[in-house]
């Protein structure tokens, strides 16, 4: 078949061909654009997107309602749960910094305060110094668009949700990510409600569930820094609306105990949300309410390995 | 490659990602999607394929580089604020893009020219416009009389790619040549009709 009237496709191949290159800053101007308009936006509800992106979503628009109502004088609160130097706008630059760092990996646009690298200690501070000394609604609109460009993204590519990217040392599946995302915005909103002295607001059961057998799945990760060796697996068990049961072995993944499995070393039940607080650092192997029978330094070992999760 | 070679989609020869005997629309269904889903990484990647066609047309129309770089911000903005105007079935990302393209870079002239009040130099329109019969009808038969004086080998490709219908590939193949060499042909050919319609004064430089 002939091509009717190919005379466009010619001028703008002529066109393109003997033009110059766009120069790169109309590339960012473009998605500069772009965001700002993705930060107008309301955050998207829980069950828009993946059910692996629900407790995300769900805290995103937690956290935005508890920051939108702020005065200057809230945000400038110190945050001593946290750092005792930070105060709530400090925090929101932490978690927009860890944030960016899946962003990142998804290849989504960058803010230009979301710094670069994979340390997560130097991309909070340089992202804190560069909102410092500006009003406050600045790093609330460049979290809150990268948080609904996250959401975004992976409600029109839900199947980035199992590619495996780098996290916080870590090789983990996106959704695993999104898991550790939703547990630390989640955690933080609790810092600000604290200092606000405001209720605190838990999880909702199914998503501290989903959250607390995430960490658990990640708790091996950490075994090579439990100060004892381990004398064999531990049972943890988590307690919530159901009963999630997982054995943790020194070498090897979390996986859910077999009948014909030996005996543990360490028996550990917590209750979910105080596994997730645990996970959080909000509660510590002394604080935790818990069970524990068996090997009683493992066991206790093996909530510290939790706690050590948190990062701030 | 050369950036237009990134840019064609569906009825564009430089690009032999789709055939052009039959449109398969399924990419740019897709990216549809993921645009009106709120997807930034859609709308870059839609940027890197065709900013290089926007801001051709945007420098040739205007005549004027920064003018080119905002119109070229601006198409990109209003394809992401009005994503839900795509229909696939109706037409290709790229004809819908270079469309938005056109009337941008016409309507900045339009207002430079009210600004300064200036009598209007050659018509803007590099293009067809569905408004304006003549000026289409001008627009094609001046492309094929450029065409026409290309030397025989560049002519070929171009009636075969453009006129024909033929993938790069697939007019390669027909003429017996390396594929690398249908493209420098066809590279060459676009430059040398760039340099006659910019002498006929069809398009500004």
């Amino acid at each position: 078949m002939n091509n009717p009237d190919p005379t466009i496709d010619v001028i703008t191949d002529v066109a393109a061909v003997a033009s110059d290159p766009v120069p790169t800053r109309v590339r960012t101007a473009v998605l500069a654009a772009i965001r700002q308009r993705t930060a107008a936006l309301q955050p998207p509800s829980a069950d828009a997107g993946p059910p692996e992106a629900a407790p995300f979503a769900t805290q995103v628009a937690e956290l935005d309602a508890l920051l939108s109502g702020l005065t200057p004088a809230q945000w400038s609160l110190p945050v001593p749960a946290v750092q005792d130097s930070w105060d709530v706008s400090a925090v929101l630059a932490h978690v927009f910094s860890v944030d960016a760092l899946l962003a990142a990996e998804l290849d989504l646009p960058l803010s230009p305060e979301a710094g670069s690298g994979t340390d997560i200690a130097a991309r909070t501070e340089s992202a804190q110094r560069a909102f410092a000394g500006r009003p406050a609604k600045d790093v609330h609109a460049a979290w809150r668009g990268q948080a609904i460009a996250l959401l975004n993204h992976v409600s029109a590519r839900p199947e980035h949700l199992e590619r495996r990217v780098n996290f916080a040392g870590l090789r983990l599946p996106v959704g695993a990510v999104l898991l550790d995302r939703a547990g630390e915005t989640w955690i933080h909103s609790e810092d600000v409600r604290s200092v606000l002295a405001r209720p605190s607001v838990p999880l909702r059961p199914d998503h501290r569930e989903v959250l607390a057998d995430g960490g658990a799945q990640l708790l091996p990760t950490r075994w090579p820094e439990m100060p004892i060796p381990a004398a064999g697996p531990v049972w943890l068990r988590l307690q919530g609306t159901h009963v999630s049961d997982w054995l943790i072995e020194p070498a090897g993944p979390a996986r859910r105990p077999q009948p014909d499995d030996p005996p543990a070393a360490a028996t550990v039940t917590v209750d979910t949300l105080e596994f997730c607080y645990l996970l959080g650092g909000r509660r510590t192997p002394d604080t935790v309410e818990h069970e524990a029978s068996g090997d009683a330094l493992l066991a206790r070992a093996t909530l510290a390995a939790a706690a050590g999760m948190a990062r701030l | 490659m050369g950036p237009y070679s990134e840019s064609g989609r569906d009825r564009s020869p430089v690009d032999d990602r789709d055939a052009v005997r039959t449109p398969d629309r399924t990419g740019d269904r897709l990216v549809g999607r993921r645009l009106r889903l709120g997807d930034e990484v859609a709308l870059a990647e839609v940027y890197d394929r065709f900013s290089a066609v926007v801001f051709g047309i945007a420098a040739r129309v205007t005549g004027d580089r920064a003018a080119a770089e905002d119109v070229t911000q601006g198409v990109f903005v209003q394809v992401w604020e009005q994503a839900d105007r795509f229909d696939a079935d109706r037409g290709s990302l790229r004809a819908w893009i270079t469309t938005i393209a056109h009337r941008r870079a016409v309507d900045w002239v339009r207002r430079e020219v009210a600004h300064r009040r200036l009598p209007p130099g050659p018509d803007p329109v590099d293009q067809p416009s569905a408004e304006d019969e003549v000026v289409r009808r001008q627009v094609t038969e001046r492309v094929q009389a450029a065409v026409e004086k290309l030397p025989v080998p560049q002519r070929t490709m171009v009636l075969l790619t453009y006129y024909q219908g033929c993938t790069l590939i697939e007019a390669a193949a027909a003429l017996g040549i390396p594929e690398g060499t249908a493209k420098s042909r066809m590279r060459s050919a676009l430059l040398r009709l760039n340099t006659s319609l910019v002498a006929e004064g069809l398009v500004s430089r």
